[in-house]
């Protein structure tokens, strides 16, 4: 599924992003990656929010439909 | 021995850089902008055991990558530019995210003080650091400090001056990565060194990593050298394709994942955390301030309260300052330089008392709203209001990233410009870009009010909320047309939310201090020297009865007066007043206050020369026309080409005659 689609509180595993060099090396340096383990804090309506390594990061729809996920054993 | 040392600060976004700065150089800082491009650049100075420390704060960024312009800049400097020593400032309630710069910066070769910054924060959470071990770990020296507090500061500053005369030499630690990593590293620094011999342009270990990491300005540069034939490019397809097979990743990713793994190995032996963090509160109060239905009503509150407190507070403080300047001043001058010929006594009163002062009396307005925007930015609300609007600007073309720019261009539409740099899609950025001078800046805040005050003293706050409004559904109507036009995708759009805090009122108070002070001094000497000319146009040829029928400025004015009369605006001062606002738009008020002389207030003045139909025109034709000469320049660089700057004027002269003329109209028939 897409991290778009994930319910509050859930702990994901990111599987693949979507979209250019650019979006993927951006989400990459704040710990945004294949492989990394994300918590959702806020779905829609309105930005997500999501945690990554104790930081706090809203999201926007068109990004959140980019991130492939899954949920994290 | 030096006698003065240049620090450059680096750090991630949000970790308090611009505190440190503050708390320790106070006032002390001059804003420019970096050569060549548009960021901002601040440079503060202060002195140290008899030594001029010169602090250069770089952009705040999470990485080194050459994906931003804040990225590149940082970089740059850290690569070319002159200085004696790098402070790279660390948010310790996020160290291990904030390690991931310091690696890299190691990558790089350099071998930065770390301060360790918002350390008051974590006491009392159960939380110990260790500074001793973080020291050991990376070869570097750190300290603990609390730019809020003021605590750590001389520690830091003796630390930076015992780097950077060279008493002692950081050993620095190397960051390892895992061997998959290690091994392409060091085959791509290997062939490197063979292809390059003895002068490559950058440290060889970093020079691999970045080409590893695909970093598109470094990867040119490796093919200017060498040719994009060259076997090296063979070598790192044949990495990648490896780590692919390997760790289901790309490459860039895979990197920043190990960067990521190391640096919070790091950070967990420098950390003692406590067991089990606790549901945070913050994090319910973001769901309540980002959600739509909950968020948007607080926005329009909080900008609400931010309107009443710059009328409520500012309205009362201007008319100290207009006493002094329309009045006081005056009247000693006619006392103590009677000796003087009259005409220089005209050109003191009439000129530059009246025309500085009609701008000065605004300057607690803009202090108050400056004030307020810079408490809302560093309470943490303003990043809550790019996430809240995302999505309803996603439906005019635009995204939340154009919120910040178009937020900032309620301060001033310059900087708001350059602030569309930090946007990644060039269509987005361009339509961010033409809409800007329709978010009404504080240049324009004086026209409303003194307009206001003379015609709707009661309903003062509601024109003006309605004139900010207007320019903003305009410009998302203009937003939605050129997106339309352009056929602009999405911008991708993701910002950090960086804690809740009270704001830090001395920092605050700075800030405001250096902004103001930015405002008096254009108003001294921009305003000053419009003043002047205007007092020459007005008083030219001799003889003629000062801003009188003959003079050279009514001649001018009447040329364009046939243009004006559908918006009600039948005399010839008002118009020159709009000519020479298009220098700076808060010089529409100097201008009228110099033309209408200083024998009677302005307030008076317009009263009598608008009628509250005409007036309610003005005021709109003012919001929408023409951009200042600045944010024209400003748009020019931005966009490379005049056309835009040309397209931006010739839409705002349309659009603000048009509803100019709707207002007019619409206005005598409603009030």
């Amino acid at each position: 599924m897409t991290l778009a689609e994930a319910p509050a509180g859930a702990r994901l595993k990111v599987l693949r992003i979507a979209g250019g060099a650019g979006v993927r090396n951006r989400l990459a340096v704040i710990g945004i990656y294949p492989g990394a383990v994300l918590k959702v804090l806020k779905p829609p309506p309105g930005p997500m929010i999501v945690e990554i390594g104790g930081m706090r990061v809203a999201v926007g729809k068109g990004v959140a439909l980019k991130i492939e996920v899954e949920e994290a054993g | 021995m030096k006698t003065v040392v240049r620090v450059a600060l680096a750090g991630n976004p949000n970790v308090g850089k611009t505190a440190v700065m503050n708390a320790l150089a106070g006032t002390n800082e001059k804003i420019g902008n970096w050569p060549g491009v548009t960021v901002q650049k601040k440079v503060g100075s202060y002195s140290f055991r008899g030594i001029r420390i010169e602090l250069v704060d770089l952009p705040g960024i999470y990485s080194l990558t050459s994906y931003s312009i804040e990225e590149k800049v940082a970089r740059n400097f850290l690569l070319k530019g002159s200085y004696d020593v790098v402070l790279d400032i660390l948010d310790v309630t996020l160290l291990g995210r904030n390690l991931y710069l310091t690696l890299e910066l190691l990558d790089m070769g350099i071998k930065p003080v770390i301060a360790l910054n918002k350390v008051d924060e974590l006491e009392g959470a159960g939380y110990t650091v260790d500074g001793e071990a973080l020291s050991a770990l990376l070869g570097l020296p750190v300290v603990m400090v609390s730019a809020v507090k003021g605590r750590g500061l001389d520690e830091l500053s003796e630390e930076l001056l015992r780097v950077a005369m060279g008493d002692t030499q950081p050993p620095g630690f190397t960051p390892v990565y895992s061997k998959d990593l290690e091994n392409a590293v060091a085959l791509i620094s290997m062939k490197l060194e063979d292809a390059l011999g003895e002068k490559p342009p950058f440290a060889l270990r970093w020079f691999a990593i970045k080409l590893l990491e695909k970093d598109p300005e470094v990867t040119e540069e490796a093919k200017r050298l060498l040719g994009s034939t060259h076997p090296i490019f063979k070598e790192l397809s044949k990495v990648e394709e490896l780590v692919k097979e390997r760790h289901r990743c790309d490459l860039p990713s895979f990197i920043a994942r190990e960067r990521f793994n190391l640096a919070s190995r790091i950070a967990k032996q420098a950390i003692k955390s406590p067991a089990r963090e606790k549901e945070r509160l913050s994090d319910k109060v973001d769901v309540f301030v980002t959600s739509p239905f909950t968020g948007i009503p607080l926005f329009f509150a909080v900008m609400w309260l931010v309107f009443k407190l710059t009328f409520g507070v500012g309205t009362p403080a201007g008319d100290v300052v207009d006493f002094v300047f329309s009045q006081f001043l005056p009247e000693l001058a006619e006392k103590h330089l009677s000796f003087l010929p009259g005409w220089l006594i005209s050109l003191v009163n009439d000129g530059v008392l009246a025309g500085v002062g009609a701008v000065m009396v605004f300057l607690p307005l803009l202090g108050i709203l400056y004030f307020v925007m810079s408490v809302l930015e560093d309470t943490g609300y303003m990043a809550r209001t790019a996430a809240l609007w995302d999505n309803f600007m996603r439906m005019f073309g635009l995204s939340g990233a154009s919120v910040i720019p178009m937020i900032l261009g309620f301060g001033c539409n310059v900087p708001a410009v350059y602030a569309t740099r930090a946007m990644r899609s060039s269509k987005h950025k361009l339509i961010t870009t033409m809409i800007i001078p329709w978010m009404s800046c504080s240049a324009r805040l004086p026209v409303y009010v003194l307009f206001v005050s003379a015609f709707f003293p009661k309903k003062g706050e509601l024109v003006v909320f309605s004139l900010y409004m207007t320019g903003v559904f305009l410009a998302l109507f203009l937003g939605a047309v050129l997106s339309r036009f352009l056929g602009a995708g999405e911008e991708d759009f993701f910002i950090e939310l960086p804690p809740y805090k009270l704001p830090a009122w001395n920092i605050v108070l700075n800030q405001t201090w250096i902004e103001v002070r930015e405002f008096i001094y254009k108003a001294g000497t921009v305003i000053f020297a419009i003043s002047i000319l205007i007092w020459l146009m007005a008083s030219l040829p001799p003889g003629v009865e000062y801003a009188g029928e003959g003079s050279f400025i009514s001649s001018a004015g009447k040329v364009l007066v046939p243009l004006f009369s559908p918006l009600g605006i039948d005399s010839w001062k008002p118009v020159v007043a709009l000519m020479f606002g298009a220098l700076a738009k808060e010089v529409v008020v100097g201008t009228l206050g110099a033309l209408y002389g200083a024998q009677e207030s302005v307030v008076h003045a317009v009263k009598g020369a608008f009628s509250p139909e005409s007036a309610l025109a003005y005021i709109v034709f003012t919001l929408l026309y023409i951009p200042c000469v600045a944010t024209i320049a400003a748009i020019k660089q931005e966009t490379g080409t005049w056309r835009y700057p040309a397209l931006a004027v010739v839409i705002q002269l349309t659009t603000a005659w048009l509803v100019g003329f709707v207002v007019y109209q619409m206005a005598g028939v409603f009030l």
